[in-house]
């Protein structure tokens, strides 16, 4: 089952906006890019596939749960919480 | 991890043993299937005895294989909503019910689980060992999965708005603990086709469990995997089905279920480690029709032809569905008779699904 969430910055209000900016300015996005897929272990863990458009570039990430770097956890708690709220 | 179990085995490659066992007459296949199917006793009897033996094994004692002398280390640990899988141990073996409905529907589970493995294949948990049953409940925030880490089960509570706990199901349990079993015996890499097979395994060892549990027949079993974790909003009857892949749900927060019954309609994807949910489909249903074209208890009749399959040391970490297949097929064959029913059951539910096979 897929669940997505989709955020345009340009659409939110100010402090949300520089808030996810901030979040994905602390991912080395290129690296995990890079590195992407990042495969974790065990069985039946959530799978996330982030796909990022920032400066004119984009980055597409695909990472296990038990893999991703806390940094990209909380963007994507972020993430579901703002749909929550919406 | 795959090793040498038998030093039979390590003379003559399997596979003689297992062309004797097809080809040869009563007395030939009688011989070459009791020489396979010594390993398993071996291992059983080894186990046992280890826990017996004082300074010296005692006499006879290797011969010896006593199913149902095992019991169950249950070992269950509560989260508290954080993603800490070393939290507070809540409840032990032989530990009275807490009242805390996910702690008590795990040790259950985890419980009726080991006991299958008991009864019907003479295994001592996970390893055939006695390894310890670990679980974690209330694990994340409103975490709407469960998994295994390569060590424990770990439970999520659900987000309350479309799944609910995960400990609700035992056949999703079974599912869980199943992956350890399949760790233990094959290895079957979490990717691709080898990887559905894996998923699917531990789906025929779920839905095994609860009928096992149930005293149910094939006709009788619902095939289906998860069907306690929706909450009632959601338009679906299970995570999965067996018995219909494809048609375990259809809604419009969810999706619809997006399982395949048949290789035309395999899933070339690079999400979800190459499709393992999803193609599992596949093997699924043909387990599934495998047990209903026999009859009977499931885990009596394609149970232990599936289990055989796994533990085959023909079957790599990287087989294919065409590949589990012939194992089946030979497995079937070994066990019942070249051209028994069970052979051409076997065949039979593999040709349903569009996977080749050798015909007996």
């Amino acid at each position: 089952m897929n669940v997505t969430r989709s955020i345009d910055t340009s659409a939110l209000e100010a402090p949300q906006a520089h808030e996810v900016e901030r979040l994905i300015s602390e991912l080395d996005l290129a690296d995990l890019a890079r590195r992407s897929p990042l495969r974790g272990g065990g069985a039946d863990r959530f799978q996330y596939d982030l796909s990022v458009q920032a400066e004119g570039r984009r980055y597409d990430v695909t990472i296990a749960e038990d893999v991703a770097p806390p940094e990209l956890k909380e963007l994507l708690a972020w993430m579901l919480q703002h749909d929550a709220a919406a | 991890m795959k090793h040498c179990r038998n030093p039979l085995h390590c003379i003559l490659p399997p596979s003689i043993l297992e062309s004797i066992a097809v080809n040869g007459d009563a007395e030939q296949r009688a011989w070459a299937v009791g020489a396979l199917g010594r390993d398993h006793a071996i291992r059983l009897a080894r186990v046992e005895n280890a826990k017996v033996r004082g300074d010296g094994p005692r006499e006879g004692a290797d011969a010896l294989a006593v199913r149902g002398a095992v019991k169950p280390n249950r070992v269950i640990r509560d989260a508290a909503g954080t993603e800490n899988v070393n939290g507070e141990v809540v409840r032990r073996e032989r530990q009275k019910v807490t009242g805390d409905k996910a702690v008590d529907e795990a040790y259950k589970g985890l419980g009726d689980t080991f006991a299958f493995f008991n009864d019907v294949f003479g295994r001592n948990s996970i390893d055939d060992a006695g390894m310890p049953l670990r679980g974690v409940v209330h694990f994340g925030d409103r975490y709407a999965n469960a998994f295994w880490d390569g060590r424990r089960m770990v439970f999520g509570d659900g987000d309350g708005q479309i799944f609910r706990r995960m400990t609700r199901s035992l056949d999703v349990i079974g599912h869980e603990l199943g992956h350890g079993v399949t760790e233990d015996e094959a290895g079957l890499e979490y990717f691709g086709q080898s990887g559905a097979l894996n998923e699917s395994m531990s789906d025929v060892f779920g839905s095994l469990v609860e009928q096992h549990k149930q005293g149910q027949t094939a006709a009788e079993a619902s095939w289906l995997i998860g069907n306690e974790v929706w909450t009632p909003g959601i338009k679906g009857d299970a995570l999965r089905s067996m018995k219909a892949p494809g048609e375990a749900y259809d809604d419009p927060l969810v999706g619809k279920d997006p399982q395949p019954a048949h290789m035309k309609k395999y899933v070339e994807t690079n999400q979800d480690n190459g499709g393992v949910h999803i193609n599992s489909g596949i093997p699924n249903h043909a387990f599934y029709t495998v047990a209903t074209t026999l009859g009977g208890r499931s885990w009596e009749g394609a149970g232990p032809i599936w289990f055989e399959a796994l533990r085959s040391p023909a079957l790599g970490t990287r087989s294919s569905f065409q590949r589990f297949a012939e194992i089946t097929v030979r497995v079937a064959q070994q066990l019942h008779g070249s051209a028994s029913a069970e052979a051409k059951a076997v065949f039979g539910g593999w040709e349903k699904v569009g996977v080749p096979a050798p015909k007996p």
